[in-house]
């Protein structure tokens, strides 16, 4: 697999390829651009089609050329492609397990200075509610490169959300196919740190930070949200103290709840403290690391927040 | 067959199906008549009248033509045709909306010959798009055909895919709107206007073609007839003006018609007029 600097070159480079040598693939854009789409368009005019500001009739549309038998990616903004269209995808694609790809671009507060309705910060917690979607939040260029594979051989639903990085330079190094749905990125006997997406760097920088205070932090990183790898989360957590969660997401029904969930599930009882989005409409304009100071999902923040905990 | 013959067929044919959905909607005092009632004609004369492809020993035929009941509430009456025409069992009608049944009060891929799932309004037509952008693709003969209710074209939805459709001059569709002027609690004009409805497709790009009667059959056939036309370069919008809960003077245009299921005298008089 080639490397990758960019995010939109390590999904749509792929994705190029994989459409080359599959005349079945097809791609819609609901009029959400990429300087690689000009390729589609030139190289091969039947895989490509902007269809316009239509995300409902995007989602159908997806859904009837699955039906014809081809694979078929959306690509758009997270907030479009999830929320404006949530029926189509859980009728006319999920419900029938047609083989679509969501490709939503923008998690949490990517587009922070947007306002509020360009705020994704709910997409977790709507997507997962589908049954049979398969949902991937990579941490890094070059699992989002593989995540594409994984999503065309796999031929159902998905939806991948990424986001245009800077992701962490450690992530950035693992290698592997990314098959497995959760990486232990670093480990720690004192608490875990569990997250996903670009907030995975995040999680590192407050390992590192509480390294510093003494506190031995591992991170966790669930890249496949749907389903949960739940071996492996299993044998890490009865090896784990206490977990910590961190999100750019709202704290109703994320990334949080979903461990929550899973450990209610699995009968473990573990102490939880859960860093996300309160449940409130961010009206304040500027970029995502001002929104997430607001908030108390930055590292200083939550560095301090698990210190105070971990004495009690 | 001759056209007289087709006609007095269909028009029997009709007749036995409105009554056989009537029994199987009134034996568990739920459905949704008025809708069902106001298509049937239509699903007859395409069903029975020689002008979708289909096999009910092969479902899923690569050369059949597509149908989707966009309109999913009606098909109470779009049952009783399947199970008719030998894609299910008829012994199954008399399992219609009880536990373990295939047959519930929308249509869902669990039911043979149903090709995707309807009920919440506003999907038929953008997914029966798609498979029409699929076919011209591959190039492909088969039609897509899509029935829609009126009401359910104040979903925004289907204003999305009719400019797609009309965009992309999508020949192989063919979209009947069953035009019976009622949602589920009132008229369409009384909600949310409609009108002028016929300009508004044509302004999609869309040819349209009006049914004045449509539980006329010889006015169903005289636009249906052309629907394979191949010089046709748009796709063909058929409205068809009919009637809520034809057939039942209890709930013929009655602005409750949609899910109302005649109750204790009104079934033994509505069994006479069907009869």
């Amino acid at each position: 697999m080639k490397k990758y600097t960019d995010i939109r070159d390590a999904i749509f480079e792929e994705l190029y390829d994989i459409a080359l040598k599959d005349k079945k693939v097809v791609i819609l854009s609901a009029d959400n651009g990429a300087s690689i789409f000009k390729r589609f368009e030139e190289n091969m005019p039947s895989q490509f089609f902007n269809v316009g500001i239509a995300e409902q009739n995007a989602m159908s549309v997806a859904a009837g050329l699955a039906f014809t038998g081809r694979h078929v990616f959306v690509v758009g903004i997270a907030n479009f492609v999830t929320l404006r269209c949530f029926e189509q995808i859980k009728i006319d694609i999920a419900s029938m397990e047609m083989p679509v790809t969501i490709l939503a671009s923008g998690t949490g507060y990517f587009y922070g200075e947007d306002g509020p309705t360009h705020h994704m910060t709910n997409n977790l917690a709507i997507m997962r509610t589908i049954p049979g979607l398969t949902l991937w939040s990579p941490s890094s260029f070059s699992m989002a490169s593989h995540m594409i594979h994984q999503a065309y051989e796999k031929q159902g639903p998905s939806c991948i959300w990424f986001d245009r990085g800077p992701f962490s330079p450690l992530c950035e190094e693992i290698e592997g196919d990314f098959s497995e749905g959760a990486h232990l990125v670093r480990q720690g006997k004192d608490v875990l740190i569990i997250s996903t997406g670009i907030m995975v760097g995040e999680a590192l920088k407050v390992a590192e930070d509480l390294e510093k205070d003494g506190v031995d932090a591992g991170v966790l990183d669930i890249y496949r949200v749907k389903p949960l790898n739940k071996k492996i989360l299993l044998e890490i957590f009865e090896k784990t103290e206490k977990i910590v969660t961190i999100e750019e997401h709202s704290l109703t029904g994320g990334l949080g709840s979903t461990i929550c969930e899973f450990l209610s599930e699995s009968g473990l009882l573990k102490p939880i403290k859960m860093f996300g989005i309160p449940d409130s409409v961010r009206y304040e304009i500027g970029n995502r690391e001002y929104l997430r100071s607001l908030d108390g999902i930055d590292a200083s923040h939550i560095v301090e927040e698990i210190k105070n905990w971990l004495k009690m | 067959m001759k056209e007289l013959d087709l006609y007095s067929f269909l028009t029997k044919k009709a007749k036995e199906i409105r009554r056989k959905t009537f029994e199987m909607v009134v034996r568990v005092g739920k459905g949704h008549l008025g809708g069902s009632f106001s298509v049937l004609e239509m699903l007859v004369a395409l069903y029975y009248g020689g002008v979708l492809k289909f096999d009910p020993k092969n479902p899923k035929w690569d050369g059949r033509d597509i149908f989707i009941l966009s309109k999913g509430h009606a098909s109470n009456s779009l049952c009783v045709v399947l199970s008719d025409l030998g894609f299910f069992p008829e012994a199954e009608l008399d399992n219609f909306s009880r536990n373990e049944s295939i047959l519930g009060q929308h249509s869902d891929t669990n039911i043979p010959g149903v090709e995707i799932n309807t009920g919440s309004l506003g999907h038929g037509i953008g997914v029966g798009s798609g498979i029409a952008f699929g076919n011209k693709l591959d190039n492909k003969n088969n039609l897509i055909f899509v029935i829609l209710g009126d009401g359910e074209c104040q979903e925004g939805s289907v204003w999305e895919a009719a400019m797609f459709a009309g965009h992309h001059n999508l020949n192989n569709l063919v979209a009947i709107v069953d035009r019976n002027k009622l949602g589920s609690e009132d008229f369409t004009e009384n909600t949310s206007r409609l009108e002028p409805f016929l300009g508004k497709w044509n302004d999609f790009g869309w040819e349209v073609k009006t049914i004045n009667d449509g539980h006329s059959f010889p006015e169903i056939f005289e636009v249906l007839k052309n629907c394979r036309d191949p010089k046709r370069t748009k796709p063909l919008m058929i409205i068809s003006n009919t009637i809520k809960g034809k057939g039942l003077s209890c709930l013929e245009n009655f602005p409750r018609a949609h899910h109302t299921v005649p109750r204790g005298e009104e079934i033994e008089a509505s069994r006479k007029e069907l009869s």
